[in-house]
């Protein structure tokens, strides 16, 4: 604390005025002889000690008003040292236990838990603890307990608990989430951070790895270092199919040249094994020709045999698509015209599931219909009323409809299965040509086609949207070139031009094979989702495609029934396979290490002692700045309100207490 | 108004005029005589030799008494007895503790108004040819002298009573108790005290009195200074017979301890009327007139 005047602090003698008063009033009065004091006693006695009380009472008060007086006018200032001059000898200890897939190598493992539990053992009763996983996220598990033999339990229970995991741990975004974590800690923090520190794990700034100041506050930071030596390891790097043939990479990581054994199995069953040499730290590929896939999607785990001391990378999961092409009709008055040709192609250049099923209008067999996830009409103008009404009926079922307009459109004041309002042909004045103006990128069938804005329109039938639709593409002059209308639980996307290339030069825009396929992907209610990712990655839910469950690697279902409708995403933090179970089927999502965590070579000692001396640095930094208290930005308040309040009621108090004083006094002779 | 001029049997009996005496067997024949010349013209029919019953002379009785005229009539000896000739004991206990010595404007003190007034019940009973005898005491019995009717007891007992002196605190108990031990006849007994005590404890040491057949009456003497005190400042008061000191206002003495004085005095009366005894609260202020005129009439009353 300090005192803005402090020469006000002089008035403090004018409480020797009161005590001086009271003096005074205690001096002994006349002195009489009276026959007896029984009269006087008896019913004044409980007075006389009240009295006696408020008497002292009245002193205190007194200069209780004279002190709050000086100390207001001195203007007193409470100075919060920084926090991170904290000179407390009691400490938040933060046990930052490295739980990356590294830490699964050799015994580095039981060596952190050793270590984390050799600090615990440290911590003084009126410390406190804290342990914090470190992995691809921080993430806390226990604490603060205090120090006592009762928090140290609790600390060392879930301390045992703990197990390596598959994540990557990288030093300078950990520094941050250390920072974030602690940035409401009051007291003096020491964070052990105990791992093996992977070269690959430092940042692109070295500064990253020095906590910065929070709140006037500094984490000190002390390394505990699990790791020793360079270690080698291998590594299945990817999987690539092509057909049936399954090329494997494994990569050597500071490894010496040897030969290696590879497995491959299928859904579980072994597809065969092959021997191939690994140069020293280099790559090789095992090619599995001729792998018996089942149709539709099948697990596939490469393995490498005779397993390296780091085993959770030596297999790679991935998913290969074994099925074969579903058929969407393709309805036209002229299925072997152009759009049909496009279309196929655009399919098959994809590798799309889907196999168009051309079938003529007027012939297609309209119960059938139930089989198909999505059908495609060149031209809706040529939809009869019956067939209309079908289709209609088809989507409010929850189908969906591709439809373009054509020559036949052109009559139609209403457009069939739609019904919105359609205007008369706009064609290309002299010779322009129309052009995209805005592209909804953000719609999942629109996701890859951006390149729409590089078309270029020559006619097109302006259509009127109704409250239903959703205009995804417009032109320059506003009119729509492709809206969604849905009906019911299905969906109909209409393109008002044509899909040969005499409306517009769609077919023969690169767009058009990722655009179609997308959409069909969007009307056929498939979920876009990466087939193959990493340990810490996450794994969209579209909310209207994967309402439904996620099943783990270990078979438990993820999601609750109330997260099923909510959760947006999922976190992938094992190896495996993931199974995304919606209403229109499931599908299958292979995650695996990260390849930075299989590369063991630890930092070298140049950067660890590096490292080590600047937190060294920091450390005595702030004993020195503790010491001197002369560094740090002190936060203050003036405490002179306050002494105002109390001055305040303490005036009132003794004015009451002095008005009902009455002066009496009772002594026994000794 | 004029005022009244005293008459000499007046002032005979006026606190002030009977301490100047030195002798404190003149002061109780001064006070007396006053008293008895005062109630020559007093509304009561009176005390005086006057004739009550003959009965017939025993042995033992005083020869002096025996009516010559009945004798040389009948040739029988009778005794005349007269009215208030009751042979009756008359035991004064006097209050000689230290608050007795209190004396509120340093005139007369209520020990020496107590002194005055046995010696006056000492003489009025030996006039009255009563047993007399007296007991001193304050937290125990100092002095005492049993009843007697021979020549040369009131002597003594004024002797007794002149030389006792106020000190040491109130307790009724032990000497009441103690006198009930000494004394087994029915008579009368006198209480001198200012009673600074819990009415119980008062009642507690009278009581027994009156159930061994006694006839007490309580003079309860107070100064004016104690029964209606007046401070001009604030003034610690010692206590004269504990020593403890009490700083008091004017204001609080004033109006509060005049009606805590009176709630104890009515207290005192109530419990001595709970014994049967009677009570008579003096103002050490006033003439002796009143205690004695209460004891006439008390001993009337027993008569």
């Amino acid at each position: 604390m300090s005192w803005l005047a402090p020469l006000f602090l002089a008035g403090l003698s004018a409480i020797a005025l009161p005590v001086w008063l009271h003096r005074l009033q205690t001096e002994t009065p006349k002195r009489q002889s009276f026959s007896s004091a029984m009269l006087l006693l008896q019913a004044e006695r409980r007075v006389h000690v009240r009295k006696r009380l408020r008497y002292w009472l009245l002193l205190a008060l007194r200069i209780l008003l004279l002190g709050l007086l000086a100390f207001a006018f001195a203007k007193p200032v409470w100075i919060q040292p920084p926090v991170a001059l904290n000179s407390a000898k009691s400490k938040l200890h933060v046990l930052l236990l490295d739980r990356s897939m590294s830490m699964q190598q050799g015994n580095r493992w039981q060596a952190a838990i050793r270590q984390a539990e050799a600090i615990i053992a440290d911590a003084g009763p009126f410390d406190r603890l804290e342990l914090i996983s470190a992995g691809d996220e921080l993430q806390l598990m226990a604490g603060p307990v205090n120090g006592t033999s009762d928090g140290k339990n609790r600390i060392r229970s879930m301390l045992l608990k703990l197990q390596a995991g598959s994540a990557q741990l990288q030093y300078g975004a950990m520094m941050n989430g250390l920072e974030a974590l602690l940035a409401d800690e009051k007291q003096a923090t020491v964070a052990h951070l105990i791992s093996d520190f992977q070269e690959t794990g430092l940042p692109v700034q070295f500064g990253e790895l020095v906590p910065r100041s929070v709140n006037g506050r500094v984490t000190e930071v002390e390394l505990h270092n699990v790791a020793s030596g360079i270690t080698p390891n291998f590594a299945v790097s990817s999987v690539d199919h092509t057909g049936n043939t399954i090329a494997v990479t494994v990569q050597g990581y500071n490894s010496e040249a040897g030969t290696l054994t590879v497995q491959l199995s299928v859904n579980g069953s072994p597809r065969g094994e092959l021997v191939r040499p690994v140069p020293a730290s280099g790559q090789a590929v095992f090619e599995f020709s001729k792998v018996a896939l089942n149709t539709g999607s099948n697990r596939v785990e490469a393995r490498i045999k005779a397993a390296d001391t780091l085993v959770a990378d030596d297999v790679y999961y991935t998913v290969v698509e074994n099925s074969a092409g579903q058929p969407v009709p393709f309805l036209s008055m002229n299925p072997a015209a152009l759009p049909g040709k496009y279309l196929d192609a655009a399919f098959t250049a994809a590798g799309s599931r889907y196999e168009l099923k051309p079938a003529r209008l007027d012939q297609f067999d309209t119960r059938t219909l139930e089989r198909y996830r999505f059908v495609l009409i060149d031209d809706l103008g040529a939809v009869n009323d019956k067939l209309a009404e079908v289709l209609d009926e088809y989507v409010q079922k929850g189908g969906a409809v591709f439809a373009a307009v054509g020559e036949r459109s052109l009559t139609d004041k209403i457009l069939p299965l739609v019904k919105l309002q359609v205007g008369t042909l706009r064609a290309d004045q002299q010779g322009e040509r129309m052009s995209v103006g805005n592209v909804d990128i953000n719609h999942a069938a629109l996701a890859r086609a951006a390149g729409l804005r590089a078309l270029n329109v020559t006619r097109y039938l302006p259509v009127t949207p109704d409250q239903d639709s959703h205009i995804l593409v417009q032109l320059d002059n506003g009119s729509p070139l492709l809206l969604e209308q849905r009906r019911g639980q299905g969906r109909v996307l209409l393109f008002t031009s044509g899909l040969d290339n005499t409306w517009n030069d769609l077919p023969v825009q690169p767009v058009f094979v990722s655009f179609m396929t997308e959409a069909a992907r969007y009307l056929a209610g498939e979920t876009v989702l990466k087939r193959e990712q990493r340990v810490g990655g996450t794994l969209p839910l579209d909310k209207a495609a994967a309402a439904g469950q996620v099943i783990d690697p270990l078979g438990r279902n993820l999601l609750s029934l109330s997260d099923s409708q909510r959760a947006r995403s999922v976190k992938l933090d094992s190896q495996g396979f993931y199974e995304v179970v919606t209403a229109t089927g499931s599908s299958l999502v292979a995650v695996n290490s990260v390849p930075d965590e299989s590369n063991l070579m630890p930092m070298s000692k140049e950067e660890l002692d590096n490292w080590q001396s600047v937190l060294a640095a920091q450390r005595q930094d702030l004993a020195s700045t503790t010491a001197s208290s002369t560094t740090g930005k002190p936060s203050g308040f003036e405490l002179w309100h306050l002494l105002l309040i109390l001055l305040a009621l303490a005036a009132l108090a003794e004015s009451l207490l002095g008005n009902t004083y009455v002066f009496r006094r009772v002594e026994t002779p000794t | 108004m004029a005022a009244v001029p005293q008459s000499r049997s007046d002032k005979l009996l006026q606190p002030e005029v009977l301490a100047s005496l030195s002798n404190l067997e003149l002061i109780a024949r001064a006070a007396v005589n006053g008293f008895l010349v005062g109630l020559h013209r007093s509304p009561f029919f009176g005390f005086s030799q006057e004739f009550a019953e003959y009965r017939p002379y025993t042995e033992g009785d005083d020869p002096r008494f025996i009516d010559w005229n009945v004798y040389s009539r009948t040739d029988r000896t009778y005794i005349k007895r007269f009215l208030g000739e009751t042979n009756s004991h008359l035991m004064i206990l006097l209050d000689a503790s230290a608050s007795m010595a209190f004396a509120g404007e340093g005139k007369l003190s209520k020990f020496r108004y107590g002194q005055i007034l046995a010696a006056s019940l000492a003489y009025l009973a030996a006039h009255q040819h009563d047993a007399v005898g007296t007991l001193i005491f304050s937290d125990d019995v100092r002095e005492f002298r049993p009843p007697s009717s021979r020549s040369g007891q009131l002597q003594a007992i004024l002797h007794m009573i002149d030389h006792a002196t106020a000190e040491r605190h109130t307790n009724l108990s032990a000497p009441f108790s103690r006198f009930r031990d000494q004394i087994r006849r029915r008579g009368m007994v006198a209480v001198i005290s200012d009673f600074y005590c819990d009415p119980q404890t008062m009642l507690d040491a009278v009581r027994p009195l009156a159930f061994q057949g006694q006839d007490v009456i309580l003079f309860h003497l107070l100064d004016p200074q104690e029964l209606d005190p007046r401070f001009s400042e604030s003034t610690l008061l010692e206590d004269m017979e504990t020593g403890q000191t009490v700083e008091v206002s004017p204001q609080e003495m004033s109006e509060q301890y005049p009606l805590r004085m009176q709630a104890h005095i009515q207290s005192m009366r109530e419990a001595a009327t709970r014994a049967g005894a009677d009570y008579v609260l003096l103002n050490t202020s006033e003439s002796l007139e009143v205690p004695l005129r209460n004891y006439f009439l008390f001993r009337q009353k027993r008569r």
